[in-house]
């Protein structure tokens, strides 16, 4: 019993920071409708911004650069938006969806490459939030990933509030569903589309500057978030943000359980991105639009 | 609609990538043959004769005004490219020496890199470029193994002189090809110093998590066989990407009954984190249970940066020179590598770095690049590098007793192993106690928390 309990515990806080990455992801999706593939870049940067951030102060408390890192992920997606992404939508390109693939995949190859000649291959780690361990029942939990799964908790929650409570958040949801009848009202279907874009990509700076002292970070440290995070949009519905919250806990739980109980242990931790895809794929083929998804019309 | 359809085109091909990658077995060299159809018609014999032309044996220049020479290994993902970085600057620098004594024959030398990736199909591509179009006169580099068997077979088909610098793969000086050499550990004589030490250190239940790599794969075949042979059968292997971020619920498992020895053999950024989430978890190292780290850690500033006071008694294996044993060439090449970049060198460059030496010697004293010329000069080379004094003991005129294994021949068999124990946080790999060989120890042969 403690076992479960402590590979549940796990897996619902890893979980809880794959919702947020996913998040963002979502928020691109659902407004711009777009599939951001350079969303594990930000992630990277992210982390980066951390740790450059607290090399240059290096008496700011850890946490305090959690929300710096995120708003230059900000900046960074609202400046690539109007320069690269805005065209789509101003119809000044032929082909939008190869395009915003081959723009997006293009940023992302960019990142890695910038950071990999101005910072090196060598794993960089900013410093714990809070170093030592938390005992929870038999397990013993790490500060650095209690804190993480704890901020993610919030900002998801705030994120939550934000876009059912305020007129920004119902505008968002007005663009996501029709946008002509946005503009009807008077929604600038252009603005909310960077605001989406640079949340998204702040989101997943936020997360990647959460998880660089648990994970240290690397050019190519964006990979397997980005990965997973495409996953959990799919299982949770495109566009579904609380789709992509209990998608995020749902492959976490899963991937947790599942190695700590796979009957093979040699195999057990090799197969556990395959845990979740099965799960993914189970979903898919009983119910092909995710859990939230909205059915095309 | 149009880019949903793109993107779920996208993903099932990311899905059934990853899902090829995560439950297939281990990467294997794989040999690929080409069916051309060709009509015959007088423009398209005309195409093929041309095709003859291009990818026939080239020609030595033998008029060249440089001395043009290869080098391979990973400068990017998936590969090892913290290590593959590493050698192109240890190259570099050795080139560079060169060049600034006045080269070799009297000719400047130049250095080609092809970036690998650590796929072996990009293996193969890069050296058919390098020796066909770049027409190279000698090879050196690589660093994984299944990399390094692709490579060796194009080396091979144009009979291109070549010193494999770090894959440890036995295949590949078993291959008994005449033109290969190794200067690396082959995988047996590496794998048998950590054996040796644990069976030294009297830990009798040993679990490994290794990385699902061809790295990963030799090393704990070679253990398990080497340990069951001491004796020691209760040895378990658990397999991982990586790529892998979260070993927790893995290492939760293995809390459940913890071993004497807990080895995490996971290269690059996974070997930082393993080591800091068992040390999260209080599973290792603890006073019950060691803890081995992959070779990573001798990249000393890193490790500690990335795992705090969690690498305190982590020990690992290196390959190369503990400071206590330095020779001159250690020491200029080590104060050099650190003023031009500024990073501590760990073993692989000191490899590559010793076999550009050894192979543009060969070329030297071979007063030639025709590839016989090369080939017998480096069967005959004596040469001091940074990690001793290096020689190919099995050659044409000397070949392998049938009593010793194959991968003798053309390896340089006294190649520096030792395994090294951070006894404090923060010691440099200078500072950290050898541990073992016994002979070479300059601190006890483990130091428990």
């Amino acid at each position: 019993m403690d076992y479960l309990l402590s590979i549940s515990t796990t897996g619902v806080i890893m979980g809880i920071i794959y919702a947020l990455m996913a998040l963002g992801l979502t928020l691109i999706y659902s407004i711009l409708g777009i599939v951001n593939f350079a969303h594990g870049e930000f992630y990277m940067l992210g982390g980066y911004a951390a740790y450059l951030g607290l090399s240059a102060l290096p008496g700011l408390h850890p946490l305090l650069i959690v929300p710096l890192a995120g708003l230059a992920g900000v900046l960074l997606g609202l400046i690539f938006e109007l320069l690269f992404l805005r065209p789509i939508h101003q119809d000044r390109i032929d082909r939008p969806a190869e395009y915003a693939i081959l723009v997006t995949f293009g940023l992302s190859f960019f990142f890695i490459n910038l950071m990999l000649a101005s910072l090196g291959p060598y794993p960089r780690r900013p410093p714990s939030f809070f170093s030592g361990t938390v005992d929870v029942g038999l397990m013993k939990i790490s500060g650095d990933r209690l804190t993480a799964s704890g901020f993610s908790l919030a900002l998801v929650a705030t994120l939550l509030v934000i876009i059912n409570k305020t007129w920004i958040g119902k505008a968002l949801r007005a663009v996501s569903q029709d946008k002509q009848a946005a503009a009807v009202v008077g929604i600038d279907a252009l603005t909310m589309n960077s605001v989406a874009f640079a949340v998204g990509a702040g989101l997943a700076a936020v997360a990647g500057a959460l998880l660089a002292p648990s994970f240290s970070v690397t050019p190519d440290v964006g990979a397997q978030p980005s990965i997973r995070s495409y996953i959990i949009i799919v299982l949770g519905g495109m566009g579904s943000i609380k789709g992509s919250i209990l998608g995020g806990l749902i492959i976490g739980l899963v991937e947790s359980l599942a190695t700590g109980y796979f009957p093979d242990p040699t195999r057990a931790l090799k197969y556990k991105t395959a845990f979740g895809l099965v799960i993914f794929m189970l979903v898919l083929l009983l119910r092909p639009r995710g859990l939230f998804g909205r059915k095309e019309e | 609609m149009k880019s949903k359809s793109a993107f779920n085109l996208c993903l099932v091909v990311l899905v059934l990538s990853v899902l090829v990658v995560s439950c297939g077995p281990a990467p294997t060299p794989e040999v690929i043959r080409e069916t051309v159809v060709v009509r015959e018609t007088e423009e398209v014999i005309k195409e093929v004769e041309q095709e003859v032309v291009v990818t026939a044996t080239p020609e030595p220049e033998t008029e060249a005004d440089t001395i043009l020479i290869g080098g391979v290994g990973p400068l990017s993902a998936p590969g090892s490219y913290v290590s593959g970085i590493q050698m192109r600057q240890a190259m570099m620098m050795a080139v560079d020496e060169i060049n600034e004594a006045g080269g070799i024959l009297g000719k400047p030398v130049e250095l080609v890199f092809g970036d690998t990736e650590g796929l072996p199909e990009r293996g193969t591509a890069v050296t058919e470029r390098l020796i066909t179009q770049n027409r190279i006169v000698g090879l050196t580099g690589e660093y994984h193994s299944h990399v390094g068997l692709t490579v060796m077979e194009v080396a091979h088909k144009y009979g291109v002189p070549t010193v494999f610098a770090e894959p440890w793969a036995d295949e590949i000086t078993a291959s008994g090809h005449t033109n290969i050499f190794r200067i690396a550990p082959s995988i047996e004589f590496y794998s048998s110093i950590a054996t040796n030490y644990m069976v030294e250190a009297g830990w009798e239940r040993i679990m490994f998590v290794v990385e699902d790599t061809d790295y990963g794969h030799l090393q704990a075949e070679g253990w398990v066989e080497q340990l069951e042979q001491a004796g020691i059968t209760d040895v378990e292997v658990i397999y991982a990407d990586p790529g892998t971020e979260d070993f927790t619920p893995i290492l939760q498992r293995i809390q459940l009954d913890p071993p004497d020895l807990l080895a995490g053999v996971v290269t690059g950024i996974g070997n930082a984190r393993m080591v800091r989430q068992a040390c999260e978890l209080g599973l290792a190292p603890t006073a019950e249970t060691a803890y081995y780290a992959s070779a990573d850690a001798q990249y000393s500033d890193d490790f500690w940066e990335n795992v705090g006071d969690c690498g305190q008694y982590v020990f690992f294996t290196f390959v190369g020179l503990p400071e206590s044993v330095w020779n001159e060439n250690t020491e200029a090449f080590v104060t050099n590598f650190e003023e031009i970049y500024e990073h501590t060198p760990g073993a692989p460059a000191m490899e590559a770095y010793d076999a550009t030496y050894l192979l543009l010697q060969a070329i030297e004293d071979a007063g030639s690049t025709e590839p016989g010329a090369v080939i017998e000069a480096l069967e005959n080379i004596r040469m001091t590098g940074t990690l001793g004094e290096i020689w190919f003991e099995y050659t044409s005129d000397n070949p392998v007793p049938e009593d010793e294994p194959d991968w003798m021949w053309h390896q340089w068999l006294t190649p520096s192993v030792y395994i090294i124990q951070y006894t404090e946080v923060g010691q440099t790999l200078e500072e950290a106690n050898v541990v073992f060989p016994m002979e070479r120890a300059t601190g006890p042969l483990y130091t428990s928390p």
